[in-house]
């Protein structure tokens, strides 16, 4: 199973869940997708798809997809690489109503950079990307090892 | 024994709250609680005690009178709650709990998301200033906000 989120953001990004619904409609993806929509107002035809589920639902479909696509959401791009899938990361724009401002492509640059995911710059070549992904040697991501809540504690136990 | 002071943690869903939620040890320190949207999203281990606004953002239609109307809303929550610290990661909704938190003299503790990596959020911007504690968690946003101080990645 292929897993395809779009996190909770409250804007659409319905250019995601038509392209993967084109890709899974003309056979040339034959792994079943599973989507979770979020706010995405497209409705696909060849998927299954969900609009939100709990955490742990979550966590359990990153486990067991053998590919994550996903919108480059900080918190699941690392959930996805901590569990050593091929990721592969289309941000949000803002030209597309998809948020506020382009910082997704931030975060796609910042872990692509890495080697840790793929970033698809162009989603009419997802199905490359996906078929790139499979075999790509993808990278551990490494947290930095300081400690933002040591320093806030640090900060408000001056305040005790 | 939880320490004597409170402390408010707001946070808008998703990511941002995804976030706040890594600090535990704050809060299980401290009595604490949480402001957030509502939203399909929740985060169960985290504050007990939560207060909800409506999802917004700065694009969406009648954005002014909700964001008054969220306003008022701070000042309600602040002033019954009377937290020592008012800790966010953003995003917009964080603004009006950090200026009256700040007017109500609460120390302000602003963490820029983890989603920022080369220039600053708006609300980040805006609340550079106020913030008792500013985090980033990237080195490059140094050059952005002078007088934060770099903390790491959250994840």
């Amino acid at each position: 199973m292929i897993f395809v989120t779009l996190g909770t953001q409250k804007f659409q990004m319905n250019r995601l869940i038509k392209a993967v619904d084109d890709l899974a409609g003309s056979g040339v993806i034959k792994e079943e997708f599973l989507i979770q929509s979020g706010s995405s107002t497209y409705k696909p035809k060849y998927c299954k798809h969900i609009g939100y589920m709990d955490s742990e639902e979550y966590a359990d479909n990153i486990r067991k997809c053998s590919l994550l696509i996903t919108h480059a959401g900080v918190g699941t791009i690392i959930t996805g690489i901590k569990a050593d899938k091929p990721v592969v990361v289309v941000p949000r724009l803002a030209k597309f109503g998809e948020h506020v401002d382009d910082h997704q492509t931030q975060i796609a640059e910042a872990f692509s950079e890495k080697g840790s995911v793929l970033y698809c710059h162009d989603i009419e070549e997802l199905a490359d990307y996906i078929e790139k992904a499979r075999l790509f040697n993808f990278q551990p991501y490494e947290v930095k090892g300081e400690n933002v809540e040591e320093k806030i504690l640090h900060f408000m136990e001056m305040f005790d | 024994m939880k320490g004597t002071n409170k402390v408010a943690f707001v946070a808008s869903s998703g990511g941002h709250l995804e976030e706040i939620s890594k600090l535990k040890g704050i809060e299980k320190k401290y009595d604490s609680f949480l402001i957030t949207e509502k939203s399909g999203f929740e985060i169960k281990d985290f504050c007990d005690k939560k207060y909800y606004v409506p999802k917004m953002d700065r694009k969406q239609v009648l954005f002014f009178p909700k964001f008054i109307w969220l306003f008022m809303r701070a000042i309600h929550i602040l002033a019954k709650e009377k937290p020592e610290f008012v800790i966010t990661t953003g995003a917009l909704i964080a603004y009006p709990f950090c200026v009256v938190g700040k007017l109500l003299g609460f120390k302000v503790i602003y963490i820029e998301s983890f989603a920022r990596v080369n220039n600053p959020s708006l609300t980040g911007r805006l609340v550079y200033n106020m913030a008792d504690l500013f985090m980033v968690q990237w080195e490059d946003m140094l050059e952005n906000y002078p007088k934060s101080m770099l903390g790491g990645e959250m994840f």
